[in-house]
């Protein structure tokens, strides 16, 4: 926990500093024709002439609070910003694990058990396809085959639930097929076990055998694996977000990196690395369900 | 058993990686720079057989989605030009520019400079606010103090700078009195809008923001941040009702999806059609391509103040080396025209009869030469992707034409961001730029070339500034021209830039829809309606 919390201020205050000193709002935010004198007054204004410890303990100072000032590029406090177009980011990216995971696994745990038969080839070729083709690519096909030639999905936007099917498949793509190889291997690792040996030998049903016994010894390290992926997800929404004109935080991000608009950065920092320390807390402690080896003391 | 899981493995892969390949042999060869190349086989039958029940009788509502993400709902903040023109439809500006791209009367009706220092405005009638209020002389004074006050939030106030008196001579005629010659007014006033100041001061600018009240044709119904803006039709428009009663704009930045939006339906209109997918857009029997010259110039800056270009025979070699005809035929297939100088035709002080550098390597070879580079140069060239019409591809065929004459352009890729502050900081050697929407020079030539300004490169001031001061505070038509016509030559001769083209703004719009994009990007849509 407090491990956490050092590493994310850490992160705030890298960021804080880096930014600070390398980039130049004012150049971004000044109108075209806005003469040298008016940029540098706009400097001053925005307290950029300071020396940058003096912005930075000003920053922490006020982010205590959770005040994050207003975005520069938007008329509104960076924190509602980032706020309101969290949900959206959110939603795709559970979306997207699920898909990936209960499709990732489906298909690993028919691979394994259907080991060497043209099933398993086309399982793991649909895996590697996943895993090797661009998200941006993958998008825009979706789009066009489902979206223009079939009709069957909206080709952008965020309204209906039918309109989250293909950012979501999209964005869990990589992470399906990472399940799927990963779970596909585990798997066939366990099968061959002493201890499912024993299960069946007890006459236990394969079903059982597969999903009480197999199944959950399978799942640690997919577990682990879905920790580290939702955050390639939060990454990657940016250019599913971007393809799907999904109305997320990650284009928001870039944007503001771009844009110069430093506090919606800070705040977009500050708030996805606590998601993520979140996250992460939660998989530990899903081990321990998993893993009753595990203890945490 | 896993060596059959191998073989089964190989072989489906196999089977795939095959047609990929003939699958990618069928494409023509894409051009790098450009991601969004959806594959052949996927579009040519294209939906006119499998339309959906589009409703027969005439609709009135229209989708757009013009390609910028809206990052306000009022004009007065905006950070963003494709804001400013969506949000035209909701905020008429006092002045606007016919299709010969001359001034042309809107809320204010007529216009006559009674001396040097003063102006005299007739205000049109009957122009009224969403909310009832009335927009007439003395409301044009409010405007106006409003927009020069110290602290205004208007980010475009300090056009009006020079504005030092309005008086009322009665409801709908005002006189300005300016403290020094101000021929640009009537310019900048296509760029400001009638302000609603009594309800402003009633719920205060924040409220206003979020729920904007204009005197265009439009009025705002709601803003979904990221998404969509929804604009319904003024029934007391002074110009009469809109045929279409809804419009929604769509924030959809990507090309190939907003592309893909149009050929499904779900949007009528697309700005900034990527050149690329023309042809797509093109053999659709239900879509049309429509575009218009845009004020938006693209020229190429060169570091001036040091060596390589502090020597003008490096860059008279820079614009002879470049076979710009071939450059707008091949890479802008036509989108695009030469320009021989600084401005686009349309500005005030362009010269028709001013003629670009020839395309001439032989000479470039020879320039440089004598010029003590015959070995060779390197130079970095920065230029910006995706922020003007082809401009990396163009940037790449610049960088084909000068190797042939012995320069190496190394090209790296920055943020547009990274750019700006560059610029500023006047770290470059060679860049790609563009200046667009704003028709008179004391902005552009100003901008780019007045040594008081920003981003100043120019090593000539003593010979451009004062014909660029005498040019702003004269307001006889004629003698400006001369002058703006004397600076085009100088920087001509002097080659202080390679001199490039002006871009088309191209959209993309569903046949039955009667509808004509503006000059200077500007997207009205009062007259649009279905057939």
């Amino acid at each position: 926990m407090v491990q956490g919390a050092v590493s994310l201020v850490g992160v705030l205050v890298v960021v804080f500093v880096l930014l600070h000193l390398v980039a130049d709002p004012a150049a971004v935010l000044a109108p075209p024709d806005a003469s040298a004198e008016q940029v540098e007054a706009l400097r001053t204004r925005m307290g950029f002439n300071d020396p940058v410890w003096l912005q930075l303990a000003r920053f922490l100072f006020r982010a205590a609070t959770g005040e994050f000032g207003q975005s520069y590029y938007y008329n509104e406090p960076a924190a509602t910003v980032f706020l309101e177009r969290l949900p959206a980011t959110l939603e795709l990216t559970a979306a997207a694990m699920l898909f990936a995971v209960v499709v990732g696994l489906l298909l690993g745990v028919l691979a394994a058990v259907r080991s060497g038969s043209l099933a398993d080839g086309a399982a793991m070729m649909v895996a590697v396809a996943g895993q090797a083709a661009p998200t941006f690519w993958l998008g825009i096909m979706l789009i066009l085959v489902f979206s223009v030639r079939l009709r069957l999905f909206p080709t952008s936007g965020r309204e209906t639930p039918l309109h989250l099917v293909l950012p979501a498949l999209t964005l869990g793509m990589y992470a399906m097929a990472q399940i799927a190889r990963l779970t596909r291997a585990e798997f066939l690792g366990i099968l061959t076990t002493d201890y499912v040996r024993t299960a069946r030998a007890k006459g236990l049903s394969e079903r059982v055998v597969l999903f009480r016994h197999v199944l959950r010894n399978a799942m640690l390290p997919v577990v682990t694996v879905v920790g580290l992926q939702l955050g390639q997800l939060l990454g990657g929404a940016v250019i599913t977000e971007n393809v799907f004109a999904w109305p997320g935080v990650g284009r928001l991000v870039t944007d503001s990196i771009t844009r110069r608009d430093f506090p919606v950065v800070l705040v977009s920092v500050l708030l996805l690395g606590l998601f993520f320390i979140l996250i992460n807390l939660m998989v530990d402690m899903f081990y321990a369900v998993l893993d009753p080896r595990i203890r945490y003391d | 058993m896993i060596r059959r899981a191998r073989k089964s493995t190989i072989l489906c892969a196999f089977l795939l990686i095959l047609g990929l390949l003939v699958g990618c042999a069928s494409q023509p060869a894409a051009p790098a720079a450009q991601p969004a190349q959806p594959a052949q086989p996927a579009t040519p039958a294209t939906p006119a057989p499998a339309a959906p029940a589009k409703a027969a009788p005439v609709k009135d509502t229209l989708v757009i989605a013009m390609g910028d993400a809206l990052d306000t709902v009022e004009p007065f903040t905006p950070t963003s030009g494709g804001t400013m023109r969506v949000l035209d439809n909701v905020f008429d500006t006092y002045l606007v520019r016919d299709e010969k791209m001359n001034i042309a009367p809107q809320a204010i009706a007529g216009w006559e400079a009674v001396d040097n220092l003063t102006w005299r405005l007739k205000i049109q009638k009957d122009v009224v606010f969403h909310n009832g209020d009335p927009f007439n002389a003395k409301v044009f004074k409010q405007n106006v103090e409003w927009y020069t006050a110290k602290g205004t939030p208007a980010k475009f106030g300090n056009y009006l700078a020079p504005v030092k008196e309005v008086k009322v001579e009665d409801d709908y005629t005002v006189t300005l009195k300016t403290d020094k010659p101000f021929p640009a007014l009537l310019d900048r006033l296509t760029w400001l809008q009638p302000v609603p100041n009594d309800h402003i001061a009633k719920v205060g600018f924040a409220a206003f923001a979020k729920n904007p009240v204009g005197a265009g044709p439009y009025k705002f119904v709601r803003w979904d941040k990221g998404e969509k803006l929804v604009l319904e039709a003024f029934d007391k428009y002074w110009k009469g009702k809109p045929a279409i009663r809804q419009l929604t704009f769509r924030d959809i930045t990507e090309g190939s999806t907003r592309v893909a939006a149009l050929l499904s339906g779900e949007v009528d209109v697309i700005g900034k059609l990527p050149v690329d997918l023309i042809p797509i857009v093109q053999t659709n029997a239900n879509l049309d391509v429509r575009e218009i010259e845009s004020s938006r110039f693209v020229y190429i800056g060169l570091q001036t103040l040091k060596p390589p270009f502090s020597d003008v025979r490096v860059r008279q070699a820079f614009n002879y080396a470049i076979n710009f005809d071939e450059l707008m035929s091949k890479v802008f297939k036509g989108h695009a025209r030469r320009i021989p100088s600084l401005l686009a035709p349309g500005y005030f002080g362009y010269n028709p009869d001013q003629k670009p550098y020839p395309f001439d390597p032989e000479k470039a070879k020879a320039l440089l030469k004598e010029a003590g580079y015959e070995k060779g140069l390197e130079v970095t060239f920065h230029v910006p992707q995706g922020r003007y019409l082809m401009d990396r591809e163009a940037g790449e065929a610049i960088a084909g034409y000068l190797k042939k004459v012995g320069v190496n352009l190394k090209m790296p890729l920055t943020d547009w961001g990274t750019l700006v502050e560059m610029y500023n900081a006047k770290k470059f050697e060679m860049f790609l730029f563009g200046w667009g929407t704003g028709f008179d020079p004391t902005g552009v030539l100003n901008s780019l070339l007045h040594s008081k300004v920003r981003g100043y490169y120019i090593a000539e001031p003593e010979k451009i500034d004062p014909l660029l001061d005498q040019a702003g505070a004269i307001t006889d038509a004629k003698k400006r021209t001369e002058l703006y016509h004397k600076v085009l030559d100088i920087i001509h001769e002097d080659a202080l830039n390679v001199y490039g083209w002006v871009q088309n703004d191209i959209y993309a719009v569903n046949k039955k829809l009667k509808w004509k994009p503006e000059t200077d990007e500007r997207i009205m849509f009062f007259k649009a309606a279905w057939q």
